[in-house]
């Protein structure tokens, strides 16, 4: 399953050193991304990728390891984040 | 027109006027465009004669705050096609926009600036229930709880009751027809849904001329004339539009009027955009849809109430006798869809509902 | 050529609200204000005594009245309608509540037009040349802080609406009366002596009402901008202690963002706006009781303009 961001809705990202805000123009929402949600956009944002590698991608970036609980932790991430359309699967 | 109280109209028919007005014609200007809510549409006249830089400040901040809010209802507009889409899509029926939400995604210039209070669909009766259940499992909900309001609308209208998004707050009026089956004409929607347009994958509008058609249809027996003048200039711009851009146009528009028994709202349509706006249209079209035009006695008292109450709702243009011919018409829009048995329990009711529910608010209301 | 509201005497006021109304400018905006009622043209008088009018035609942003809508209902129960260009979209309330009904009204056309700034329902005043904005709902001890900062000579931009300009993310002053209502009258008519109060409308759906006069140099600044300084989100706690706590920007723009009145309307001008607004702001949580101390906590954070 690969995964992308809808290039039709411009999303700008926002950050003064703490979190990161997240601008989404198709919906109009704002949200402030968690800091799982934060290198899994900036990712996506460069081209589509699969799932697995996007989880691994993340736990490098963080420093985590990908077990269990790392996986289930960034599925609820992507589903909410797929809930918003800011990601989209094809 | 040299009458004063014309402004708006003596604008949107000469833009070039807009640069020779007095602070006094400003001050008259914008309250009337406000209540005819063309505040935004002026601020797009504004931007397509290049008079941004030209015209003075204070008068420019209400026609831009008016086309900022238009900007954003359609790209909400947007948003929420492509929500309908994806529900209408899984049940394989196609998302088919009607009046404001179809000119915002085909694109059409008449969409500049224009405001919309909700989105328009048009779906099947065979397929009602289903559409209903799949948008009530997305979060869209009847906003009518008053059970004589929902029997009302399901009983005697072409829509079921107005839905509202529960998280969104958006407002979906989803129609079956484009007359109430109560009404003395009686178009066939499966004709018009076996004419419709794509604009996008899934995502439909009517045919050009049904597109005027129905809209000539909703202006003339809705009797919703609050918004009159916004409605002749849309159907002003979809007339101009397409004679432009849709060959066969004007040869298809009347035989499809007469097809599907909307004639005589189009002969109306096409009668007040000449008078009103002074449309260009083929004397050929002119002719052809005096099928539509009723006897001379119907249509002087037409003339009458139709200028009266295609003015912007503000007093320094009424006419005497301009609440009279507003009433006047709301009746007759009634008549035209229900039977007379029927019209005087509704019309009572329609009243004491008002004094009991007046929709005001208090007045700190407005809050964030 | 315009003049002064205090050039007139009470009656003259009166006259003209009754006639062809009175053309009064506050910060951007310029209302045609209309009424018979003897009460909006004490409180007028009274509170917009500085504020400049005009005597000729000008632009009206707003062209407001109030009155009663028939001569059958004033002779029984006086109420009084509020028309916006003939409109009203209030519904209409007692005489005595009169000078309320007009601000609230006055409000209530800049809160729902306007959109070429973004608005915040905030309180804003100005001290070293930057701004602090202090966006609140309604009972957070905005009103009482405000009037209090400005008795202490903080320049008042306004009680009600920060006005965001698009360009350049500077607060653009409309500066009017403060709004009090209940204990804070009394609170504010302790603090401080000076404090001058308009009419005092009661039982209205908040309470007691009135407004407090802006001090003349406030007035005075009324066309000028001024850069952001701090953003600070007040709440008045019973008995609580004074209590100055930084927080981060990213929460600060969400809560901004709530309370703003066309944030969500601007769509991406609000996000970048509101960005540039929050990122030259220093953001802070501040909780009081005591309004000595709270001054003197702004005027120590007041000393950090850069």
């Amino acid at each position: 399953m690969s995964l992308y961001i809808p290039p039709d809705f411009e999303l700008i990202l926002k950050s003064y050193g703490n979190e990161t805000l997240l601008f989404h123009s198709a919906s109009g929402d704002t949200l402030l991304l968690g800091p799982t949600a934060v290198p899994l956009v900036q990712r996506l944002r460069q081209g589509p990728l699969d799932k697995q590698p996007l989880f691994e991608h993340v736990a490098e970036q963080l420093n985590y390891e990908v077990d269990d609980e790392f996986i289930s932790h960034m599925e609820e991430v992507l589903s909410g984040l797929m809930k918003r359309d800011i990601v989209a699967a094809q | 027109m040299s009458d004063q109280s014309y402004l708006l109209l003596e604008v949107i028919r000469a833009p070039e006027r807009l640069a020779r007005l007095s602070m006094a014609d400003w001050n008259r200007l914008i309250p009337q465009a406000r209540h005819a809510l063309l505040l935004g549409k002026l601020h797009a006249l504004i931007l397509e004669q290049d008079l941004l830089k030209v015209l003075p400040e204070k008068p420019l901040n209400h026609t831009l705050s008016a086309y900022l809010a238009s900007e954003k209802q359609h790209a909400t507009t947007a948003w929420e096609a492509l929500k309908l889409e994806r529900a209408l899509g899984s049940l394989e029926i196609p998302l088919v926009l009607l009046k404001g939400g179809a000119y915002i995604q085909a694109k059409l210039p008449v969409s500049t600036g224009r405001l919309l209070s909700d989105i328009d669909i048009l779906v099947t009766r065979d397929r009602l229930d289903e559409v209903e259940e799949n948008l009530h499992s997305r979060g869209w909900r009847s906003s009518k709880q008053d059970s004589y309001d929902d029997r009302y609308y399901r009983e005697w209208m072409h829509e079921i009751p107005p839905l509202k998004h529960i998280t969104r707050g958006s407002f979906l009026d989803v129609h079956h027809t484009i007359l109430p089956p109560t009404a003395k004409y009686k178009p066939d929607a499966e004709k018009i849904l076996a004419d419709i347009r794509e604009v996008s994958p899934n995502v439909y509008t009517l045919s050009p001329v049904d597109m005027v058609i129905h809209s000539a249809t909703h202006l003339f027996h809705e009797g919703d004339f609050d918004h009159g003048l916004r409605d002749i200039i849309d159907l002003h711009g979809l007339l101009i539009h397409f004679s432009d851009n849709e060959p066969g146009f004007w040869e298809a528009l009347v035989p499809r009027a007469i097809e599907l028994d909307l004639i005589n709202p189009l002969y109306y349509a096409l009668h007040y955009c000449q008078l009103i706006l002074g449309s260009e249209i083929p004397d050929f079209v002119l002719k052809q849809a005096e099928k539509g035009k009723p006897n001379a006695l119907m249509s002087g008292v037409m003339d009458w109430l139709f200028m009266r109450a295609l003015r912007p709702d503000h007093p320094s243009c009424d006419l005497p006798f301009t609440s009279l011919a507003r009433s006047l018409l709301y009746i007759r829009s009634h008549y035209l869809r229900m039977p007379l048995h029927l019209l005087i329990p509704h019309l009572t009711r329609k009243a004491w509902k008002r004094r009991v529910a007046e929709n005001k608010q208090e007045a700190t209301a407005g809050l964030p | 050529m315009t003049s002064r509201i205090s050039d007139f005497d009470i009656d003259h006021l009166h006259a003209l609200l009754k006639s062809s109304g009175l053309f009064l400018k506050t910060g951007p905006f310029t209302y045609r204000i209309r009424s018979s009622v003897r009460s909006v043209a004490e409180g007028l008088f009274l509170l917009y005594g500085q504020n400049r009018f005009f005597p000729e035609m000008e632009f009206v942003d707003f062209d407001i009245r109030l009155d009663s809508p028939n001569s059958l209902r004033r002779r029984f129960r006086p109420k009084l309608d509020f028309y916006f260009d003939h409109q009203t979209p209030f519904k209409p309330l007692p005489i005595s509540q009169a000078f309320a009904f007009l601000e609230w009204g006055m409000n209530w056309c800049v809160s729902v037009h306007m959109n070429q700034y973004l608005k915040l329902h905030a309180a804003v005043l100005e001290k070293n040349g930057r701004a602090l904005v202090m966006p609140a709902a309604p009972g957070s001890g905005k009103s009482t802080l405000c009037a209090a900062l400005m008795l202490r000579g903080w320049r008042l931009l306004s009680d009600e609406h920060a006005l965001v300009s698009l360009h350049d993310s500077h607060l653009i002053p409309v500066c009017r009366p403060i709004s009090l209502k209940n204990k804070s009258i009394k609170v504010i008519e302790q603090f401080d002596n000076k404090a001058l109060f308009g009419p005092l409308c009661k039982d209205t759906h908040k309470g007691t009402v009135t407004h407090m006069r802006p001090d003349a140099r406030s007035v005075e600044l009324d066309d000028t901008p001024v850069k952001p300084g701090w953003m600070v989100f007040p709440k008045y706690i019973v008995e609580g202690e004074t209590r100055l706590t930084e927080r981060i920007k990213e929460t600060a723009f969400l809560k901004a963002g709530e309370q703003s009145f066309n944030y969500s309307l601007l769509g991406a001008k609000g996000f970048e706006t509101m960005s540039k607004l929050i990122e030259a702001c220093d953001c802070y949580n501040f909780s009081y009781s005591n309004l000595d101390e709270a001054v003197e906590t702004f005027e120590k954070l007041s000393a950090t303009a850069v």
